[in-house]
């Protein structure tokens, strides 16, 4: 009973924690992304907040069989605590799950308020170095011209200074001084020079700032580790189908196979090993699934176009349960035959 | 214990072996100058080794002690046993050794490799800049030019033979340049600058120097004090008059000298006269060319010569420096793409902008020169007004009591709140000469605004009414705020704004270095948690194929440490916007503390 008991308390505090964890990074991460140098933002923002709790919510269901498994490893509990696992993680990723996932949709999608650009500040775009030292957020756009429009719905026209950092020869345009000029069109001739790989790697059009941008875009590890964390919403983007319900439970139900592996070895630390990166291997082949890799593509592609009665991702997933399943067994009987 | 630190002490020299084998074998190289490809190689393979070594640390720490506690967890059925105090404090200790391996590893050698690997990547692109350059100014006549470009390509490829072969003919057909262009531009001073005439020397001082010189028989130099005693004294000075009698006695006997009748002595006295004459009009720059022009033909040169060339020279040095300043300079170049702005109270400001600068220490003092200096001035509304850029540029520092009102007001020295306390200010010349040859004067190239007419007279030097240290930490911060060491953070966070940094960006970065050690240290506190968690069973051997386990570890511990700073990097400047740059340190070493306090009840707390 005590074990019951314990499994279920550490689901519950599994779910609840990672939620508001969650939460508070995602509104984190939004403040940042909003930030405009010599502009204010409010600390907290309850829109901002319900938001963060609806992408955070399938986020820590997706994540809770695997750290239910590291509870178990670390208590090793008897055949009802397992299937009292089995039967939480069952609901939660055949039912909690989607709709969860679903429950996305009512988000407003608020991820920050574009501001403005603010004058006083140096800020480098691309190849150049830019200083804006007037901002007219009220001027009407050139006829003819598509300007992106702030959320105040006016083009942004900018006058200033700007330096080409890299050493190009050409006078002409080491500084060029510009008056009332479209701010998108500015930007888009900072970035003409970029090669494809630079293109790629910039991280900037998340950010309102581009100094925050230059000090808050991740390292190569941690973007491939933020499509895993932003999968929900790649597949709240396209949940409507039958097809589409059974891939989600699917990969849910790969992630809860994940758990035969907590005896892999008998040193704790390697079945924990094995257990994150089980994990991390169906959530990582799932999120191509939903979103084209650039570091996988070849991969994307195969997942996404090829036509089957079911996706792809729906017989991997059952292909993986399949594996860990029998690698659960063969160590079993290894075991049990070197007991006897 | 010992062979948990023997297994860490193979995990760090299994990585250096890695790392440099890569680097030296595998590694995809940039585009490089041949010389420096092993030099290129080595660094890169140091860098990886900076970068992984804490994820490695951090693994050999969490293996180590999960053995050890597999080992040793007989006494701890209870919740806060002595036995699990025991552990903490063996954790606490080798936690903090490991923290300040894995900071001085982070936070001071990684960003010298760092900047070192950027300077070696950045050098074909200057060489192929100052080659092409060097090709077009010889093609459009200017020799002298085209060699000074030219000795600079070869100092950064010494080893490119077409270069050196270049550079040789450039130097022999740049040596045949005369040039007689008018020069022009002198700015006007009451007394040249000389050492021995005092700041608030009077007529009567100058007149006894000039009676002195007269009883010496050293004409010129009495004519001199005595022209400069006549130039300071008051209408009303009673030895105004004997200083004209003074100069004029003296200047008798100088033309005594000239009508002597002996040709050749004849001839350098004009030629001494004429640099005499231009030195005391205070045109510097035609005097120094007379004087270094008679030093060269006189193979003994005598005392006037000497005293007038040197005195022309410290008083042309105010106004011009020499090309061959420039020299060697590229390759030494610290900082490149430097930039501030100067904002007035009446909210016009100047944008300052270089593209490279290079530091040198001449008779103790510090000289900056810039390269592609630019100054870009905008009035009150933010509208553009005159802009003036200039190939390369010389800063000194500048005692602020120096300049008179006039020029303390035209430099604004009095109104900038930069400027409040301070005394040391930047002091930039604009137009280089040649040492040797009077070959022209490179000047700043000015840019006005439409329907702005060009100012009569552009001032071939600037004052920057800012703090001559502040030069030095905005150098610094134009590197980027990560590459920047800790105490130049601290001082520049309080000023950063004033020169267009964001407060917010910097504060962050500062604080987040501040709590590197203390984040860390939380991390290893996780680590043993998760160590005694997942021990190893009390009665099972540590079997050699479980090392296999580690090399898999690694990547999940760089995942979790990268994830761990990012969100702290994100909470640092969150607090920073909010609570403002004085308490946001205060408030995430309080937030770090927590949890510090909680991860060690946490592990206290921990049972079989």
């Amino acid at each position: 009973m005590k074990q019951i008991l314990g499994v279920f308390s550490a689901f519950v505090f599994i779910i609840i924690a990672g939620t508001v964890c969650g939460a508070f990074i995602f509104n984190l991460y939004a403040q940042c992304t909003g930030y405009v140098a010599g502009t204010t933002v409010p600390l907290v923002s309850m829109p901002m907040f319900q938001t963060g709790i609806l992408y955070a919510l399938p986020f820590s269901i997706l994540f809770s069989p695997l750290f239910l498994t590291l509870y178990l490893i670390r208590h090793p509990s008897k055949m009802p605590a397992v299937i009292v696992f089995y039967v939480l993680e069952t609901i939660a990723c055949f039912i909690f799950l989607p709709f969860s996932v679903k429950a996305l949709d009512f988000s407003d999608g608020i991820i920050r308020e574009k501001k403005a650009v603010s004058t006083g500040y140096f800020r480098k775009s691309g190849n150049y170095l830019c200083f804006y030292t007037l901002v007219d957020e009220h001027s009407e756009a050139d006829s003819g011209k598509t300007d992106e429009r702030s959320s105040a719905g006016h083009s942004v026209k900018v006058s200033g200074v700007r330096f080409r950092l890299d050493e190009s020869s050409v006078d002409s345009k080491k500084i060029e001084i510009f008056e009332n000029v479209s701010e998108s069109l500015i930007k888009k001739e900072d970035f003409q020079d970029f090669d494809a790989s630079q293109k790629k790697n910039y991280g900037g059009e998340l950010f309102a700032d581009s100094l925050a941008a230059e000090v808050l875009t991740p390292p190569l590890l941690l973007k491939g580790f933020q499509e895993i964390l932003m999968m929900p919403v790649f597949i709240a983007e396209k949940f409507e189908s039958l097809a589409d319900y059974l891939a989600l439970v699917s990969m849910g139900l790969a992630l809860i196979f994940v758990y035969p592996l907590k005896n892999f070895s008998r040193w704790k630390l390697g079945s924990t090993l094995c257990a994150i990166l089980s994990s991390l291997f169906v959530l990582s082949v799932n999120a191509l699934n939903y979103r084209y890799s650039d570091l996988w593509p070849a991969a994307s592609a195969v997942l996404q176009k090829i036509p089957l009665p079911f996706p792809l991702i729906f017989y991997l997933n059952i292909f993986f349960c399949l594996v860990f399943a029998v690698v659960a067994l063969i160590v079993f009987f290894r075991r049990r035959g070197e007991l006897s | 214990m010992k062979r948990g630190k023997i297994v860490t002490f193979v995990c760090i020299v299994f990585l250096l072996l890695v790392c440099f084998v890569w680097s030296y074998f595998y590694g995809h190289l940039p585009e490089l100058l041949p010389h420096s490809v092993s030099y290129f190689k080595f660094l890169r393979g140091m860098s990886a080794f900076l970068k992984i070594f804490p994820a490695v640390l951090c693994t050999a720490f969490l293996v180590d002690f999960s053995v050890f506690f597999g080992r040793n967890d007989e006494n701890s059925t209870q919740r806060f046993s002595a036995q699990m105090f025991v552990h903490y404090k063996k954790i606490v200790v080798t936690s903090l050794f490991y923290v300040f391996m894995m900071s001085m590893a982070t936070l001071v050698f990684l960003p010298k490799v760092s900047r070192a690997i950027a300077y070696v990547q950045r050098q074909p692109d200057l060489f192929a800049m100052y080659f092409a350059m060097a090709k077009e100014n010889k093609e459009q006549g200017r020799d002298l030019l085209a060699y000074r470009l030219m000795q600079l390509a070869a100092q950064i490829n010494p080893n490119s033979a077409e270069v050196q072969t270049l550079k040789t003919k450039y130097e022999i057909e740049s040596e045949h340049i005369v040039d007689s262009e008018a020069l022009v531009e002198i700015p006007v001073e009451k007394i040249p600058f000389d050492e021995e005439i005092s700041s608030s020397a009077n007529c009567l001082e100058l007149l006894q120097k000039a009676k002195k010189a007269f009883s010496e028989e050293r004409w010129l130099d009495a004519h001199y004090y005595a022209s400069m005693a006549v130039r300071i004294a008051n209408p009303r000075d009673i030895s105004r008059s004997d200083a004209e009698k003074t100069a004029a006695e003296a200047w008798r006997k100088i033309s005594e000298i000239k009508y002597s009748g002996d040709f050749e002595l004849a001839s350098v006295f004009n030629r001494k006269m004429e640099g005499y004459n231009a030195y005391i009009r205070a045109d510097y720059l035609e005097s120094y060319y007379i004087f270094n022009e008679l030093k060269i033909l006189q193979r003994n040169p005598d005392p006037d010569v000497k005293r007038y060339l040197e005195l022309s020279r410290k008083n042309l040095e105010k106004q011009y420096f020499f090309f061959d300043e420039c020299e060697d300079l590229q390759r030494y170049e610290t900082v490149s793409n430097l930039y501030f702005v100067i904002k007035h109270e009446d909210k016009s400001c100047e944008v300052y902008f270089a593209k490279g600068v290079t530091d040198l220490k001449k008779q103790g003092n510090l000289v900056r020169f810039l390269r592609d200096f630019s100054v870009t001035y905008f009035d009150g509304s933010g509208t553009f007004v005159k802009q003036l850029s200039v190939p390369y540029a010389k800063m000194l520092s500048v005692d602020s009591s120096f300049f008179n009102r006039s020029q303390r007001e035209k430099w604004s020295l009095d109104n900038s709140e930069t400027l409040q306390g301070f005394k040391y200010v930047p002091y930039i010349l604009l137009s280089s000469v040649n040492r040797e040859s009077n070959v022209g004067i490179s000047k700043p190239a000015y840019k006005y605004a439409t329907g702005r007419e060009a100012d009569a007279e552009e001032s071939s030097y600037l004052v920057v009414p800012m703090n001559f240290a502040d030069f030095g930490k905005i150098a610094e911060a134009s590197n980027g705020a990560e590459n920047m060491d800790l105490f130049s953070l601290m001082s520049f966070v309080r000023i950063a704004s004033k020169y267009g940094y964001s407060t917010e960006v910097f504060n962050m970065i500062l604080q987040e270095k501040i709590l590197y050690p203390l984040s860390l240290l939380l991390l290893l506190l996780l680590f043993a948690n998760m160590a005694w968690n997942y021990r190893i069973s009390g009665n099972s051997l540590f079997k050699f194929k479980w090392t296999l386990f580690i090399p898999f570890f690694v990547p999940l511990v760089i995942l979790f440490m990268q994830t761990t700073f990012f969100v702290i990097r994100q909470l640092c400047l969150v607090i920073t916007y909010h609570a403002g740059a004085e308490f946001s340190l205060l408030l995430a070493i309080s937030v770090e503390i927590l949890f510090l306090v909680m991860l060690s009840v946490l592990f206290l707390s921990r049972k079989e």
